[in-house]
């Protein structure tokens, strides 16, 4: 089973960056812009990275991740929240691994997610 | 000596003066006359016809007699009588006995008895006559049935018209005596006890009372309280103004006319309120009532005054003028009803704020101003507070007679009479309308205010959110390009993306900073405190450390495992302060090291360290550095919003923390911000 990194951005500009820099990882991402499509995807995968912005459209990322964080299969992936609100950020950083505010380095989002998938 | 001087004292009966006395004097009188008139034939007689017995006897009586006289003012007069008459009924014994053929002998023992206890008695002239009468009888008896010889019988016969001659002359002369002198007694007794009753009836008057002579101002009559007032009728006529007013003229002028003048003109009584002295000087009010005394003619001929201290009423009048004028020009409205409610006082202010008039308002119910948009309930709650005896308080929207409406708070208290019945009730009453609208007015400015600072709020954060997504895709590409994702770049290139991508960076923080500093300066910052491990600290660091490591600087972070497992405070701004004193280090170093530390500094307290290998800090600087809008100098090249460190020194005051500085120009600073360990010392 390939290992794979889930990025969810509606921002298409952001996606472009966010999927490159996880891109060099060396692990698949898949992208997908619409909440709503999430929990299905998970469904049929099991990426060991979600990389979640929150304000998503038809499903909110915080109430994603609360989904995630319940479903047994997905527990124990890790999740980094990327929003432009600190306030909403600071209230979900104890179920998320880390938090970037926006707007994120390319640089540090690459180390990030190779530091993070190395633990 | 007690004994004789009370032996000698007046008899109590005997007042001086009065008929009893005289009754008893001439009770003593009258005999000694008789006696004298008997005694001195009888003792001729019997020198006449040498019997020396009698005649010692006799001398004896007349000598008694004398003494008597001289103490006749005295109760021993009474034993002088007795020895007297007890003398001349033992005369008379022997006289008769001395005859043979006595028929008389045993009653005239008889009548000796009784004279005898006669003289012991107080003799009026009723039993004097009596006395003398029957003596006269016994004589008579004598003298008819008794066989005397020639010469005796006519010496008898001598002595019986002598003596009842003299008894009776004398008896009469007593009795008319007696009876005018009586009269007269009484009538002068009478007179001088009704001047001594009416004298009296004036003394208790506790006022003073004086008559007054209408030409001389002087006083001829005052009763014991004009005395008092310093009247000395006994060495010096006072005038009435000398008297109360301690003046040497008449009274004058409208201040204090005179009621004698008022009362000789208008011939009716008068009265005027004057100021009175005492005799000690101080002062008083009086109300002088002038009466005047008339004679047959209706000429004035007397002036009787009499003059009431006032001055309680008058304090209590003055004390009631005051209120009465504080009531009127106070600036609430003051109304005053019966316990029904029927207005019986309303003060101008009132008037002005219903717009009635004192003649609309009185005589009626102050439901007059009734609405209709008070609450039913809150009249309810009046009424029953009221009568209760208790105060009410409250706001009631009224009528005023042009129709217009008026908020009007009030008080309403019950007034209680002596017995503690509620006769009354006085409400004061404040239109508060002005401030009704004022507070409608303030309430919608601040409602406003709010509104646009919730607006500015989220303008704020939406401006920011809307500005990061754009500087993500600069900050995402610079990167990308630089790292030739996109291709190979010229070295040139590639450092004009860079500080692209700077430049981006701050234009960041700035906004991060500024919405901090928003927060903090519209003092909504709210604190959620909570516990936390130390490592959640470093959770939000990582855009500084990509920073960092984008220039090339290696940020060491360092935990003390002497800290404890948890800390409490609030873990967001806690980051927002690292941070932010991270991204500083970070901005003002070129190359080197930046350290990041927890650690505990002592039993209480850990603290945040940040230590750079960057420009310095002056000392000089130290302070004003944590002022907004500054800057390290000669860091032009550097920009930034100059906001970060005022927030930080913020942010720790209001957590209680405090913030430590080191630095050596060229060498590096280190920031050290320390936090109270919670829950030892200190709640934060």
């Amino acid at each position: 089973m390939p290992r794979e990194i889930l990025l969810v951005e509606d921002d298409p500009h952001q996606a472009e960056i966010f999927s490159f820099a996880l891109g060099q990882t060396g692990l698949i991402v898949h992208h997908l812009k619409d909440g709503a499509e999430v929990l299905p995807f998970l469904k049929e995968h099991a990426p060991e990275l979600v990389v979640l912005d929150l304000h998503l459209p038809n499903l909110r990322g915080d109430k994603i991740l609360q989904a995630l964080r319940a479903n047994p299969a997905t527990a124990n992936c890790k999740v980094i929240l990327a929003t432009a609100d600190p306030r909403l950020a600071d209230r979900l950083q104890d179920q998320a691994d880390l938090v970037l505010l926006k707007p994120i380095s390319y640089q540090q989002l690459k180390e990030l997610a190779k530091r993070l998938l190395a633990d | 000596m007690k004994q004789i001087v009370s032996f000698f004292a007046p008899h109590p009966h005997l007042e001086k003066g009065s008929p009893a006395r005289l009754q008893a004097q001439m009770a003593l009188f009258v005999p000694l006359i008789a006696l004298f008139l008997y005694f001195l034939p009888e003792l001729w007689f019997s020198l006449a016809e040498g019997r020396t017995g009698p005649t010692l006897l006799l001398l004896t009586g007349t000598i008694a007699t004398l003494v008597a006289f001289f103490l006749a003012r005295t109760l021993a007069y009474r034993l002088g009588i007795g020895i007297l008459l007890g003398v001349w009924w033992f005369n008379m014994i022997l006289d008769v006995v001395g005859e043979p053929g006595t028929l008389t002998g045993l009653s005239e023992f008889f009548w000796m008895i009784f004279g005898l206890l006669m003289g012991l008695m107080l003799l009026t002239p009723q039993v004097y006559a009596i006395y003398a009468l029957a003596g006269g009888m016994v004589l008579a008896i004598d003298w008819l049935f008794v066989p005397h010889t020639q010469e005796a019988f006519s010496l008898h016969s001598t002595r019986l018209f002598m003596y009842i001659s003299a008894a009776t002359l004398l008896g009469l002369a007593n009795y008319f005596y007696y009876r005018s002198y009586r009269e007269r007694y009484l009538a002068q007794k009478e007179i001088t006890s009704q001047r001594e009753y009416l004298q009296v009836l004036l003394d208790s008057l506790q006022s003073p009372f004086y008559v007054i002579d209408p030409h001389t101002y002087q006083i001829r009559f005052a009763n014991q309280a004009a005395r008092a007032l310093g009247i000395d009728t006994g060495r010096e006529v006072f005038t009435c103004y000398r008297l109360t007013h301690r003046r040497e003229t008449p009274c004058s002028g409208l201040e204090h006319p005179c009621p004698l003048q008022h009362v000789i003109n208008g011939k009716a009584p008068y009265t005027v309120e004057h100021i009175h002295y005492k005799p000690d000087g101080s002062t008083y009010y009086a109300e002088v009532h002038g009466y005047p005394v008339f004679d047959a003619a209706g000429n004035v001929v007397a002036m009787i005054e009499y003059s009431i201290d006032i001055t309680e009423r008058k304090r209590a009048e003055e004390k009631i003028r005051k209120l009465e004028k504080a009531v009127e020009y106070a600036a609430s409205g003051v109304v005053i009803t019966d316990t029904e409610g029927t207005i019986e006082y309303a003060n101008p202010v009132i008037q002005r704020m219903t717009g009635y008039t004192l003649g609309e308002l009185l005589g009626q119910n102050p439901r007059l101003l009734k609405s209709g948009k008070t609450p039913r309930e809150v009249y309810a709650d009046l009424w029953s507070t009221i009568k209760r005896g208790d105060v009410w308080q409250g706001e009631l929207i009224n009528r005023r007679k042009d129709g217009s409406l008026y908020y009007e708070f009030q008080t309403i208290a019950p007034v209680r009479n002596e017995r503690g019945e509620i006769t009354n009730f006085v409400a004061i009453k404040l239109d508060v309308t002005r401030q009704k609208e004022l507070e409608e007015n303030l309430r919608a400015e601040k409602e406003r205010a709010e509104a646009a600072s919730r607006f500015k709020s989220r303008l704020l954060a939406n401006v920011s959110h809307d500005m990061r997504t754009p500087l993500g895709a600069i900050i995402g590409y610079g990167e990308m390009l630089v790292d030739g994702v996109f291709g190979n770049l010229s070295e040139e290139q590639k450092e004009k993306i860079r500080e692209m991508v700077n430049s981006a960076e701050r234009l960041n923080a700035f906004i991060t900073n500024l919405l901090h500093q928003a927060e903090l300066e519209s003092g909504k910052l709210r604190l959620n405190p909570r516990p936390f491990a130390p490592a959640e600290l470093f959770k939000v660091l990582s855009s500084s450390l990509a920073l960092a490591k984008w220039k090339g600087l290696e940020v060491i972070t360092e935990i003390d495992p002497s800290l404890p497992p948890t800390l409490k405070g609030d873990l967001y701004w806690m980051q927002q302060i690292l941070t932010n004193l991270l991204d500083n280090a970070i901005k003002y170093t070129e190359k080197g090291q930046v350290w990041v530390r927890l650690r505990r500094m002592n039993e209480t307290h850990w603290a945040m360290e940040v230590q750079d290998t960057g420009i310095g800090i002056p000392p000089e600087k130290h302070e004003a550095i944590f002022e907004a809008f500054t800057q390290a100098e000669d860091s032009h090249q550097y920009y930034g919003s100059g906001l970060g460190l005022a927030i930080v020194r913020q942010l720790v005051e209001e957590m209680h923390g405090r913030i430590l500085l080191e630095s050596t120009p060229g060498k590096g600073s280190t920031f050290t911000v320390v936090f109270p360990i919670e829950g030892e010392n200190h709640a934060a």
